[in-house]
């Protein structure tokens, strides 16, 4: 379960992470 | 809310701390002046600008940490978030609005309630000038329905260690709280919470225990040594003693939330923080879970930079230990910054303490 909960835990994190850099560098959205 | 993508600044120093980033950081913020004394992840987060050195740049190719529009804060869960984020508002030339938090909270009282929803309301002006968008009530009360969700499955996920054998650890706790800090009003980390409560239900139908071989059964207050997780989480395997349950993975609990009266359950949520109470709320606190939990040990990290976080310095393990006759253990520590933790003594501390456990239970 663990091995499975981590896989899914860093898709979730990666998301988070992409869409925040693309705000970053696109100026698309406001960051707070 | 208003559109804005979020970005955390907390959550950044604690990536420092878990990768051992922090001792080559924290020396920049000395440097420009910030005392070593006060938070480390605040030291290692400031250094880490000044040093250009970001652990977002190999995880996920960031240049450098994102430049905010605004920058928002609560000092309920840490004072020090305001001066940290000030670096950041002169350093930047940008907005900083927040909420001061009311603390040494007994019962909450309305007077606070109305005082913090008052600063609530306070912050809309700016964000709506910063984000060019309106107020949207509607869509507040979808947020903070999404944020309910969310901290409902983080507070089952963290019950399951309640069961004998524990599932999971308060390590894994530390990791897998992610998504409630991050992405809490946000659809994925309801999903994340589903999936997870789904194998933690087949875990615990099936007897897997998280340490196997569980003989004891602890609760862990105070921050958790980021560093070190790794380490302790083997240690505590070692000796077959499972950290059940925790102050801090329990801090992203807010059971007042209430998409009907959004403004006045986030006051009362922020207000009912474990932080910002005061010291009889934290013991009835912890003995409730000590209880609910089969806790057979509490152990106290001193954090040196964290007093906010910190709950063994005016003797409430002595009060803890003569009201539940459950031994205590102080460690002393620090978030992040690993020149204030001794491995060795720490673990002998440990090693006699899990002794200790074992002859006082026969």
């Amino acid at each position: 379960m663990r091995a499975t909960g981590q896989a899914s835990l860093k898709t979730v994190m990666t998301r988070y992470f992409s869409q925040l850099k693309q705000a970053a560098e696109s100026g698309e959205k406001k960051i707070a | 809310m208003f559109d804005f993508a979020v970005y955390y600044p907390e959550n950044h120093g604690a990536l420092l701390g878990a990768k051992r980033a922090s001792t080559d950081m924290i020396p920049c913020a000395v440097a420009a002046g910030y005392s070593p004394d006060i938070c480390s992840y605040l030291t290692s987060d400031i250094g880490a600008y000044l040093k250009g050195f970001t652990p977002l740049a190999a995880a996920y190719g960031f240049k450098a940490i994102p430049r905010p529009d605004v920058i928002v804060f609560n000092n309920n869960q840490c004072r020090e978030v305001q001066d940290w984020f000030m670096f950041f508002a002169r350093h930047w030339r940008v907005p900083i609005i927040g909420v001061n938090s009311p603390r040494v909270i007994g019962g909450v009282k309305s007077c606070q309630i109305q005082d913090v929803v008052s600063q609530l309301m306070d912050l809309i002006p700016t964000l709506e000038a910063v984000s060019g968008r309106k107020f949207d009530m509607d869509k507040l009360k979808e947020v903070v329905r999404l944020s309910k969700a969310c901290t409902e499955r983080w507070r089952k996920t963290l019950e399951f260690s309640c069961l004998s054998p524990a599932p999971m650890t308060f390590f894994d706790h530390c990791i897998h709280m992610g998504p409630a800090v991050l992405l809490r009003g946000a659809k994925d980390a309801v999903e994340y919470y589903d999936d997870l409560i789904d194998a933690l239900k087949e875990l615990s139908r099936e007897k897997i225990a998280a340490v196997p071989g569980e003989r004891f059964r602890i609760y862990w207050d105070g921050m958790p040594i980021w560093g070190k997780l790794s380490k302790l989480s083997k240690l505590f395997s070692e000796e077959r003693t499972a950290i059940v349950a925790s102050t801090y993975c329990n801090s992203w609990i807010f059971d007042s939330l209430d998409p009907d009266n959004p403004f006045e359950s986030m006051a009362r949520a922020s207000l009912e923080c474990f932080n910002v109470r005061d010291e009889t709320f934290k013991e009835g606190y912890i003995r409730s879970w000590v209880e609910r939990c089969d806790v057979h040990g509490i152990i106290f990290h001193d954090a040196k930079t964290c007093p906010y976080n910190t709950n063994s310095r005016f003797a409430m393990p002595r009060r803890l230990e003569r009201e539940l006759g459950v031994p205590t253990l102080v460690i002393h520590g620090d978030l992040n910054d690993l020149r204030l933790f001794s491995e060795e003594q720490t673990v002998t501390n440990i090693q006699a303490f899990v002794e200790q456990l074992h002859e006082s239970r026969g």
